[in-house]
């Protein structure tokens, strides 16, 4: 079992995800890597899908890993995962392995996790592997570039959704909710949770309830990406208490069949509060606001409603 | 000893893969190997086999599995068929190139469209070039001693590649026929217990499948290449011990069948093969000189010794069960490969091509006889008027 | 066959500039510059070519990318390359490139550096190791002139929707064809969006001679990589403490500084660093980050409730 924390105090001083990755100047999925590496400790493996954080942390021919890591395409990171688990499984039952069995860390990006690896992570999440799935979510495909993935938000301009005189507002869909569709449909799912770095020690123990559930565990972490949302490298933790404060991400766990919220502003920001300091949305009209103002305050009012049906 | 049974492909492969004692088993249905893994289930739910059997979501998730599983150091076994195979193509570099001996069984089934479970040997044919040792088992009991065959060699030391162990769907796949299966002490020793060289253990940690630039590419690229260079040595060692151990006997590239004065032969892969020698032995009956020479190994190909052994003869028809469209000389695989082989030794052995067999229509014995007709032919005049006839509308 | 391949393949009107620039954030003033200095080659009937360094892309913010032109009077031979190898023009759109980058590597004889920065240019001489081939450096203020401009548009090879030479491109176009004549001023200037820009660079540049004669240039050969230099199918062993492959120091262009005394010990900075480089803090704690690694992205100033963190200009210090 792995302890939860109380304060930042109380957290290891250890690393296993190192100083020397090629990720960006205030990257917010690297932030999410350490927390989540360390929150997991030495007896782990970790599962890595194409995206960013294969990329970035791995260029070229090294990685910042003091624990074990595999490539894994960014269409199967939850096949990859599903079989490390499966042959410690067996090997141990047929005394292969004798060792302890280590935690299989799946740290999958949101095209990974919610468009071209979703079958991958539902078949693992169906199939009762005893894996923990993490989708960072910096809302793109950023390693080729900063491209529309389901997640980037409705109006984002991206390379794939820039925005012209025919077509205003750039993205022009709604985002999925990975953390919504997981959750509904899985019946062997053991532990669910969306988290973000605005709130470490919290991030810290989802990661290890995630773990230490016998089962899969399923995490959706915001990171923001000061290159796809285009604000400068420190505003990163901003960016993140933002996108909570004005309800364009939520946090909350479902454990045990029990919803809880782990984080609610006192009083909801408006998103223009968010939208206004990160470049892909700069080409927004106060209509495009609104829309997105609707849609955000039209789903806080679904989970609270499910939170509170279901807790 | 072991003893006798009368089964299919299927069974036979199942068989093996029990007697492997495979660790992590990744199925998915997909007619006509999808008898594999119904075996296989059967065997895990009575207690015969001690194996993970995943239900994967799809092929492409089947080779995933079983990926992370053999770099965890589980002995696997996965399998499919037809567009099944082709689902799955991007994860066989990736596991070549990682170096995982995955073993994969395939049963022919043609691509669609349209669909058709017959079989044909394109799909497989079509992942020739990833570095997997490939090669096709005519009868069930080639099936059972391939799977055997290709567990030792892709997990040897100087090897570690995965493997496609080939069987033409339904002719192989689900016709049954005798089969000797081999008892767990003969196949205890023929095959020491997988050892994976990567380390996904905690107390050597590893970084598997890192990003390179590209002048890290031609080094990785020639470890694979040296690999299965290395490959071709130790299929013959495997075959050999084989041969010691079970008493059965095979030629690891190329086997011949009545080929000794032989001045035209069949160049062929698979059950089809077996039609081939029927018919070659009735032409014998009546004093022709015909024989068939079965490629065993597509991948690595046996260069040197489909070289020596087809430049013996006067006129050589290479059969191709597949299409290859547009490929040069219109035939296909086998065709393209052995004028490889035979480059430069000048124009004493003519070669021509038959594609037959397509959508897992039977290459008949009229057919092969047609073949061998047009072959004594080109022997006779020396001359080759085209250099591929499809079957059966061109001959 | 018996020839001199070294000399069969020699293209000796050949104009090799090479910029350097931060990632995402300046990718596109990198881009600016070899467009334009191409763009205006190609006026005057020149061969050219432009391109980004493609293994340095994805490009990440803050990371060292280089962009390149080739201009010649004669067809290219050398076409399909990676890199210039032996830049003519090395162009810095950040003064902090000087730091733990090699910028003059493979430099030819007496070529020039211009550099975007307020400083003089014997400053920014003190941090460059090897100036042997190095003829004329020259400094100017580009980001003072023409503001900055950060844009997705134009990367991988797409066009850039904002135009070429809208801001420090512009300016430092402008700044080389003063320092060498590789193509006429007139032909530069209209090759770009911000005329007034340019024209500044190349009026305003202060540009300072560093050696007029040189040693015989003799570049290395390069050795490919053998099968044996890789670890078994490139699988390497996991790292302890640090991935010395990957340093990411000379990415930094300000550098936090701490404030003992203002410091409550709340570790927030310490939690937040994506790069694990702040320094647990303890009261005894001497140094605040590890430079080798920092990357400079200020995270740790904006989160410090105390202010006990700020962010100096990476070239205020000479170590």
């Amino acid at each position: 079992m792995l302890e939860t924390v109380k304060t930042l105090r109380d957290m290891p001083k250890e690393e296993y995800y190192v100083p020397g990755h090629r990720t960006c100047a205030g990257c917010g999925p690297a932030l999410v890597y350490r927390l989540v590496a360390k929150a997991a400790g030495p007896n782990t493996i970790f599962v890595g899908p194409t995206g960013c954080m294969y990329v970035a942390n791995t260029s070229y021919g090294c990685g910042p890993w003091a624990v074990p890591w595999i490539h894994a395409q960014i269409t199967n990171g939850g096949g990859v995962a599903s079989g490390i688990e499966a042959a410690y499984k067996a090997m141990m039952r047929k005394g292969k392995y004798t060792g302890e069995r280590p935690h299989a860390i799946v740290m999958a990006g949101d095209g990974g996790s919610t468009d071209i690896g979703l079958q991958a992570l539902s078949g693992m999440i169906y199939r009762g592997h005893d894996v923990l799935y993490i989708c960072y979510d910096n809302e793109s495909y950023a390693n080729t570039g900063i491209q529309t993935s389901p997640t980037t938000p409705w109006g984002a301009v991206t390379t794939f959704t820039p925005s012209g005189p025919a077509v205003p507002e750039g993205k022009r869909l709604w985002p999925k909710d990975n953390a919504q569709m997981i959750a509904h449909g899985h019946p062997e799912l053991k532990y669910l949770a969306t988290a973000s770095p605005a709130f470490p020690v919290d991030l810290f123990n989802k990661v290890r309830k995630g773990l230490n559930a016998e089962g899969p565990a399923y995490l959706h972490i915001q990171a923001p990406c000061p290159k796809g949302w285009q604000f400068p490298s420190n505003k990163t933790i901003e960016m993140a208490k933002l996108a909570l404060d004005t309800g364009m991400f939520q946090l909350y766990e479902l454990e045990d069949g029990k919803y809880k919220m782990s984080y609610m502003p006192k009083e909801r920001k408006p998103v223009e509060e968010f939208i206004k300091l990160q470049g892909r949305f700069k080409h927004l009209k106060p209509e495009h606001i609104e829309k997105i103002q609707n849609f955000v305050d039209q789903k806080v009012k679904a989970i609270e409603i499910e939170i509170a049906a279901l807790s | 000893m072991g003893k006798k049974r009368l089964i299919s492909g299927v069974v036979a492969t199942a068989e093996a893969v029990r007697l492997a004692d495979v660790d992590v088993i990744t199925s998915f249905p997909i007619r006509p190997y999808t008898g594999i893994m119904s075996e296989l289930a059967r065997m895990v739910a009575d207690g015969e086999l001690d194996a993970e059997f995943i239900h994967a979501d799809g092929e492409h998730a089947q080779l995933s599995i079983v990926y992370g599983a053999s770099a965890a150091g589980a002995r696997t076994f996965t399998g499919s068929s037809g567009v099944g195979v082709t689902y799955a193509m991007e994860v066989y570099s990736p596991i070549s190139g990682t170096r995982l001996p995955v073993h994969m069984a395939i049963a022919d089934r043609t691509l669609d469209p349209p669909g058709d479970f017959g079989s044909e040997h394109t799909e497989a044919e079509s992942c020739r070039d990833q570095c997997w040792i490939q090669g096709w088992a005519a009868t069930p009991q080639e099936a059972l001693d391939l799977t055997l065959l290709y567990y030792r060699i892709g997990e040897d030391p100087r090897v570690l590649l995965p493997q496609y162990a080939c069987q033409d769907g339904y002719f192989v796949s689900h016709i049954a026929g005798e089969v000797e299966i081999p008892d767990e002490g003969q196949v205890k020793e023929f095959l020491p217990p997988y050892k994976n060289k990567h380390s996904l253990n905690i107390s050597d940690p590893m970084i598997i499948g890192a990003q390179i630039e590209p002048e890290m590419g031609p080094p990785l690229q020639y470890q694979r290449y040296i690999a299965i260079q290395e490959a071709r040595k130790v299929i013959a060692e495997a075959y050999k011990e084989f041969g010691e151990i079970f008493g059965r006997k095979y030629s690891p590239f190329v086997e011949e069948y009545m080929t000794d004065d032989a001045e035209v032969v069949i160049f062929i892969q698979g059950a089809h093969s077996v039609t081939a020698r029927n018919v070659a032995l009735k032409l014998r009956n009546h004093g022709e000189k015909v024989g068939v020479v079965q490629l065993r190994t597509l991948r690595p190909f046996p260069t040197e010794i489909v070289r020596d052994v087809l430049s013996r003869f006067k006129a050589v028809g290479a059969v191709d069960n597949s299409v290859n469209y547009g490929i040069a000389g219109d035939g296909g695989v086998l065709l393209s490969e052995a004028r490889t082989a035979l480059y430069g030794l000048g124009d004493k052995t003519k070669t021509v091509g038959f594609v037959g067999g397509l959508g897992g229509e039977v290459i008949t014995m009229e057919e092969f006889y047609k073949m061998y007709a047009k072959l004594k032919e080109i022997a006779k005049t020396g001359k080759v008027e085209r250099d591929s006839y499809w079957l059966p509308y061109e001959l | 066959m018996n020839l001199d391949v070294k000399k069969l393949f020699e293209e000796p009107s050949l104009i090799q500039i090479t910029t350097w620039a931060r990632g995402v954030i300046e990718n596109k003033d990198a881009r600016d510059v070899v467009f334009a200095l191409a763009n205006a080659g190609s006026k005057e009937g020149k061969y050219v070519q432009a391109w980004e360094n493609y293994v340095d892309l994805p490009d990440r913010v803050g990371v060292p990318v280089r962009a390149y032109a080739r201009i010649s009077d004669e067809p290219l031979l050398s076409k399909y390359v990676y890199e210039n190898e032996h830049p003519d023009v090395v162009v810095l759109t950040n003064e902090a490139l000087v730091k733990g980058n090699d910028v003059l590597q493979g430099m030819k004889p007496g070529g020039v550096l211009i550099v975007n920065t307020k400083r003089d240019p014997e400053y920014i001489l003190k941090f460059l190791k090897d100036t042997t081939y190095l003829g004329t450096i020259g400094c100017i203020d580009a980001t003072e002139v023409a503001g900055h401009v950060q844009t997705l548009s134009g990367a991988e090879g797409a066009t850039d929707a904002s135009g070429i030479g809208v801001g420090v491109g512009a300016v430092l176009a402008g700044a080389v064809v003063k320092a060498k004549s590789i193509v006429k001023p007139e032909n530069v200037l209209s090759s770009v969006q911000n005329e007034e820009a340019c024209r500044y660079g190349y009026d305003e540049v202060r540009l300072v001679t560093v050696n007029t004669t040189f040693p015989e240039f003799k570049p290395a050969p390069k050795k490919p990589l053998g099968p044996e230099d890789l670890p078994f199918a490139g699988t390497v062993p996991s790292v302890d403490k640090e991935n010395e492959k990957r340093i990411t120091g000379n990415w930094r262009s300000e550098r936090p500084v701490w404030s003992k005394e203002r410091c409550t010990n709340c570790l927030l900075c310490w939690v937040n660093c994506p790069d694990s480089v702040v320094v647990y803090k303890t009261p005894e704690a001497a140094d605040f980050t590890n430079l080798k690694y920092c990357k400079g992205c200020g995270i740790c100033a904006e989160v410090c409730p105390t202010k006990a963190i700020t962010m100096v200009p990476e070239l205020d210090f000479e170590d």
